[in-house]
């Protein structure tokens, strides 16, 4: 399923920090969203699962509205949030947070069992309470809970933020793969190489807009489009 | 009677107080733990509890046992419904602000309070006891009923822990209590885990009050004491711990019974008091709380 967001605007309260994001995510495409902090790329993700009310603009999944469902039904209509930080269940343990993917769509164990084959680490600490396992793992936590609801969009932020080149290697690859299964994903990330390698195309977002969206494979490290819109 | 006995009668005592105050306070614990709000009501849903008991088994015709049993089943079951109305007539519309919810829930309070007064009246009344067998200990005899009271209360409180840790409902209401938003991401209707938690607060503080009305009586201004006993309990346990909560019903029902049947009552609460008083400079988390979240 594609997602299309069109003229975005919301924020906190009286404090607007979206003005008129847009941008377009087929089966089987990663976007980037790229930009300072503060340009709004969480704020966008979390206007698509319902958490900050859009006060214009569409999200659409497909044909439907996800903007007008109250925001428990966006991922039971079958989007997946990775939050940034993580934000597990710190006292539930491993297998709870997973319990918790699969309420989300009633999906069977075998969804479970198909998220753990992608990280064979958290299998060994089901029983373990998630907010003492390693950032590394605390991540693929994340994302196993993430597909636990069998996402056909998922939202990614900042998954290798504060992860070892190993550890940040594993979490691309899992991109990759999940691409592959038609997954259509926002993935928000700070590293141009990184971003250069995983995506289809970039969207660039600058103070709540989206300033430019380009094809990854137009683009090197030392495009014009990095400085200016990212700053590195 | 020797000091044996007579500290194994005020023992029994206490272990009386603290299994109506475990389920009082558990009921007020949960409520501040899953919603981050303190429920000033709680006491006269406590009291709602009592009068609606002494409501059922009047209207009840029949055996009181039976009558008992009935309001046991439909006491907790109104005040939870009482409790579920105000969440979604006041509370969520305050959005769970803290200081708000507590001036709200004076409010609602005293609604009920007043409430009571006029519909139920100024009198203490007795409800009847659904048995009154004794039992007869080598040194003296003790009501059936207390004891059943010991055994019911923690039967309830295990089906509670139960409830908690090892059903599905149990499991979204542990995340919400911990990220209410990310929750909601998981396709959790928090509200309806808000209301519902509210509900089985104010019931759990119900079934306490069904539990105590034929030792005490029931009375529209009987909320006052155990509101006051649960913020002790919920301060000493530690929020959001469900083992704190019922050590500490049973460290205060117990020292309130064995120092009121030996010294004076007044003695045990101020010896109750002493012990918040130690505990919020010593371990403002509680005994058993975790010192952040
Ligand atoms: N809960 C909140 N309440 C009020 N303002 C907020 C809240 N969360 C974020 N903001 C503000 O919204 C703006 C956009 O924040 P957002 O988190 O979307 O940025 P970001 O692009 O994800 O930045 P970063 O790269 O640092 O993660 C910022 O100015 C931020 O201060
Ligand atoms: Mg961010």
């Amino acid at each position: 399923m594609s997602l299309t967001v069109t003229n975005l605007h919301g924020g906190y309260g009286a404090v607007a920090v979206l003005h008129g994001i847009g941008f377009t995510v087929a089966p089987g495409e990663v976007l980037c969203l790229m930009g300072r902090n503060g340009a709004g790329k969480s704020t966008t993700l979390k206007a698509i699962m319902g958490l900050v009310r859009a006060t214009s603009g569409e999200i659409r999944l497909d044909a439907t509205r996800l903007d007008t469902l109250p925001a428990h039904d966006v991922p039971r209509a079958g989007v997946a949030w990775v939050p940034q930080g993580r934000r597990l269940f710190a006292e539930l343990t491993v297998a709870e947070n997973l319990e918790i993917g699969l309420l989300t769509r009633q999906s069977p164990p075998e969804v479970r069992e198909r998220a753990l084959e992608l990280f064979p680490r958290l299998r060994e600490r089901l029983t373990q309470a998630s907010g003492t396992l390693s950032g590394g793992e605390q991540q693929m936590l994340a994302i196993a809970r993430a597909l636990c609801t069998e996402p056909r969009v998922l939202l990614l932020d900042e998954p290798t933020e504060g992860l070892q080149p190993s550890m940040i290697a594993l979490i691309h690859d899992t991109v990759v793969r999940l691409k592959a299964t038609g997954v259509a994903t926002v993935l928000v990330e700070q590293r141009v190489d990184a971003a250069l390698t995983v995506a289809d195309r970039i969207a660039f977002v600058d103070r709540g807009r989206i300033a430019a969206t380009l094809p990854a494979a137009g683009l090197d490290r030392s495009a014009a489009e990095f400085r200016e819109w990212v700053g590195v | 009677m020797d000091l044996g006995p007579f500290l194994f009668l005020a023992t029994l005592e206490g272990l009386v107080s603290a299994a109506v105050l475990a389920l009082t306070a558990v009921g007020l614990g949960l409520v501040f733990g899953v919603m981050r709000v303190v429920n000033v009501a709680h006491g006269e849903f406590f009291m709602l509890g009592a009068v609606v008991a002494w409501a059922v088994t009047n209207l009840m015709p029949g055996a009181p046992a039976l009558g008992f049993v009935a309001a046991l089943a439909l006491s907790p079951l109104a005040a939870a419904l009482v409790a579920i109305a105000a969440d979604r007539a006041i509370l969520r519309r305050l959005d769970y602000a803290p200081e708000a919810v507590i001036v709200a829930t004076i409010g609602l309070g005293y609604i009920l309070q007043q409430g009571a007064l006029s519909l139920y009246g100024p009198e203490a009344r007795a409800v009847a006891a659904p048995f009154s067998f004794r039992i007869q200990f080598p040194w003296f005899g003790y009501s059936g009923y207390k004891l059943a009271v010991i055994v019911f209360a923690a039967l309830v409180l295990t089906g509670v822990w139960a409830l908690l840790t090892r059903t599905k409902i149990g499991l979204v209401m542990r995340a919400t209590q911990w990220d209410r938003e990310t929750a909601t991401a998981f396709g959790i209707d928090t509200d309806r885990v808000y209301a519902l938690v509210f509900g089985l607060g104010a019931g759990l503080a119900a079934t306490a009050a069904v539990l105590v009305a034929p030792i005490s009586q029931a009375h529209y201004l009987m909320g006052g004491d155990p509101l006051l006993l649960s913020f002790a309990v919920v301060i000493i346990g530690g929020l959001g711990s469900l083992r704190g909560t019922v050590i500490a019903a049973l460290l205060i029902g117990l020292t309130d019974g064995i120092v009121g049947v030996f010294f004076a009552p007044t003695l045990g609460k101020i010896l109750a008091t002493l012990l918040v008083a130690l505990v919020l400079v010593f371990r403002p988390q509680g005994l058993f709380g975790r010192k952040t979240a």
